[in-house]
């Protein structure tokens, strides 16, 4: 099967596209992962103040 | 029985001693309470593996409640001039511990005169998760009450945890008050299904008062928790620690949010100068409803919302300081958070 050149240029449009916005998935997971670990670390440090 | 779970069962026996107000002349309520304290040491602590248990989990407890927590969390900051009393005298156990647990320690003649020392900090450190964790019932713990025979020095003590065995167990409700709490904390426990691990021992009550008190204390975003403690983990310190009035429990486990109520306020922008309207936005919601109040008008109100696809949503623009849009009744809203106005109640379950 013979591609031309647009479709071809299409594709490589729609993998970038895809990689790009796994990347974005990836990264956002990162920073919600470290806003989660960085919330768990202030609520611990919060609870092992004493109520006095 | 191992040697800690017997320091942590005469633990309970002594906090309720010490719990207890004896109908005698006020001058000689101190006297019966340690004559019972004494006994019950004496017949409960049998051998030295049994008293150094003892004597470590009050110094832990201790050391939690009014010692320094961040010594506690990391001993290897402990230094000699950082451990000092407000008054910048050394800090000397005999400063820190509680009537009920000085007269215990004094009775095992451990020397309450000495300083708190790095080693003990580091022991704490150890101990608090196992302390914390620890689940015992009061069937347990009545046994060792009757084997110790303090009815004979006051019929009226027995008399009361005879009647009220649950005295002697762990507290099934517990209450956290925090205040100053950033907004991805909120945004975190806003969240049913949320986990986190407090296995390394944190500071509870069993007063749901003292922990809405604590929470009052301090401005910003304020949180409480009220956590479901089924399996009765926990080391009641309550009258054991210098601030007996705050029902202390020393709890750790792994805490899994299951519902929440949050009230916050936002304000709304006006679309010409993008400045805000002085009137403020009430927000409430929960895992399944959001309501919205501008002074006494409701400007939306859902029930059965789907948390996932529009109420996290929400809340992570709106605790993320962003501007949050939305329709109802044919008008445009587009609200910001009140910086440091919200309010989580969270309920919990501990295991």
């Amino acid at each position: 099967m013979k591609l031309t050149k647009t479709q071809i240029k299409q594709i490589i449009k729609e993998e970038l596209e895809q990689v790009m916005n796994e990347v974005e998935l990836e990264e956002q997971e990162a920073i919600q992962e470290e806003a989660d670990a960085s919330a768990k670390q202030e609520l611990i440090d919060a609870m092992s103040v004493p109520m006095k | 029985m191992s040697a800690a779970k017997t320091a942590i069962i005469v633990a309970r026996i002594v906090n309720q001693i010490y719990r207890f107000m004896p109908n005698v002349n006020p001058r000689q309520v101190k006297n019966v309470q340690k004559q019972m304290t004494k006994q019950s040491l004496a017949k409960l602590l049998k051998t030295d593996e049994e008293k150094q248990a003892f004597i470590n989990t009050i110094l832990t407890m201790t050391l939690l409640t009014s010692g320094a927590v961040d010594f506690v969390r990391d001993p290897e900051i402990w230094s000699p001039e950082k451990s000092v009393n407000k008054d910048g005298t050394k800090r000397r156990w005999s400063h820190i511990l509680s009537d009920g647990a000085d007269f215990a320690l004094e009775t095992l003649r451990f020397p309450t005169y000495e300083l708190v020392t790095k080693e003990q900090y580091r022991l704490a450190n150890k101990l608090l998760p196992m302390i914390g964790s620890t689940v015992i019932s009061s069937k347990e713990v009545m046994e060792a009450f009757t084997n110790a025979d303090v009815g004979s020095i006051n019929p009226d003590f027995k008399a009361g945890i005879s009647r009220d065995e649950e005295r002697l167990g762990a507290k099934k409700v517990l209450y956290r008050g925090m205040h100053s709490m950033s907004p991805e904390v909120v945004k975190f426990l806003a969240n049913p299904g949320a986990t986190w691990d407090m296995s390394r021992g944190v500071s509870t009550s069993y007063d749901y008062n003292s922990a809405e008190g604590f929470l009052n204390k301090g401005g910003g975003n304020g949180i409480i928790l009220h956590m479901k403690n089924e399996t009765g983990r926990g080391f009641t310190a309550d009258a054991l620690s210098k601030y007996k009035p705050e029902r202390e429990v020393i709890l750790s486990g792994t805490i899994i949010v299951e519902d929440f109520m949050l009230t916050m306020y936002a304000g709304e922008e006006f679309d010409q100068d993008r400045g805000f309207n002085d009137e403020l936005i009430k927000i409430e919601c929960n895992k399944n409803f959001i309501l919205m109040r501008k002074g006494s008008d409701m400007i939306y109100g859902k029930r059965n919302v789907d948390f996932d696809a529009e109420i996290k949503p929400m809340l992570n623009t709106l605790l993320s300081g962003q501007l949050f849009e939305f329709e109802s009744k044919g008008k445009i809203y587009k609200i910001k958070m009140l910086d440091k106005s919200a309010t989580l109640k969270v309920t919990a379950t501990v295991s």
